[in-house]
């Protein structure tokens, strides 16, 4: 039997912005928005919903005047994103 | 969304970012070279033509305009993600920044050889960077500027040796051309590997 993929990642916009996290220490918003191509009104929406999962910890803070939201990776994000890629695999591999 | 098309996703976020974190200190390289350049000359010519000890406070100035200038860098730096790479560097020259002012209030209190210290320790902080961001020009720049470290020793023995022979002290010029080396040890170790770094990264 599939294990069956976690919803939560399981839809294009989330899973960018967890595929960009797994690979660095954090990214700010405006840098997801610019990789993912999503409107600052979508983006906000996924990431809070990542956020309240507990895949991503968001971190609102100010550079000079300019407002910044820090996104980061949180431990059980990577263990959801590792097992969502091996029941991808086995999707795959069917 | 289908398998194959999470797996796209995944792919190429992952490609894109990895481009992306890239290291960018090249600049950072460029404000402390130049300002050190700046300020040992600055210093060179006061210390020379007006012969005031109190002068040496200028140096003050390094650290006072290279933070300044590095502030100013990371308000203006673009969005980019913070990687392992960034934060392994921002903690080694945290590390030799510190070290690097210990250096120099010992040299003020005690006459430890200010300019060889330093040039040791921002040396090591070159060539680890180097080495952390696989930077070849910043990590031989490192070795070049460790080596060329040796010169002050070798002066001061000469120039000790000279004194004992003729009995008569050095010009100023003598005393104060560790200042000039001092300067451009700072070209080869932080000014040519920054230009290096930033051109590669805008040709790229």
């Amino acid at each position: 039997m599939l294990s069956p993929l976690d919803p939560l990642l399981h839809s294009e916009l989330r899973l960018a912005v967890i595929s960009i996290l797994i690979g660095v220490e954090s990214a700010d918003f405006v840098y997801l928005k610019e990789r993912t191509g999503a409107t600052s009104g979508n983006l906000s929406v996924q990431i809070d919903k990542l956020c309240k999962a507990g895949y991503i910890d968001v971190e609102k803070g100010f550079v000079g005047r300019k407002p910044r939201t820090l996104c980061k990776i949180t431990e059980q994000g990577r263990i959801a994103f590792k097992l969502y890629v091996e029941a991808l695999k086995e999707y795959i591999n069917m | 969304m289908n398998g194959q098309k999470s797996l796209e996703i995944i792919s190429q976020m992952i490609a894109d970012t990895s481009v992306q974190i890239e290291n960018n200190s090249g600049k950072y390289f460029l404000a402390w070279g130049y300002t050190t350049i700046a300020v040992s000359i600055f210093e060179y010519f006061v210390m020379t033509l007006s012969l005031n000890p109190l002068f040496i406070w200028a140096w003050w100035l390094i650290p006072v305009v290279g933070s300044c200038a590095t502030l100013l860098l990371i308000r203006k730096e673009e969005a980019h993600p913070k990687s392992y790479i960034d934060r392994s560097i921002s903690a080694v020259w945290a590390v030799f920044g510190v070290s690097t002012l210990f250096a120099f209030v010992a040299a003020l209190a005690y006459g430890v050889p200010m300019f060889y210290l330093i040039v040791m320790l921002m040396g090591m902080g070159t060539i680890i960077t180097g080495a952390i961001c696989r930077h070849r020009n910043l990590t031989y720049s490192g070795v070049i500027a460790m080596l060329l470290s040796l010169i002050f020793p070798i002066k001061h023995i000469v120039v000790k040796n000279m004194e004992a022979d003729t009995l008569h002290t050095s010009s100023e010029w003598v005393i104060y051309s560790d200042i000039i080396i001092f300067a451009v040890i700072f070209l080869v170790m932080m000014v040519i590997p920054g230009h290096i770094m930033c051109h590669k990264r805008t040709n790229r």
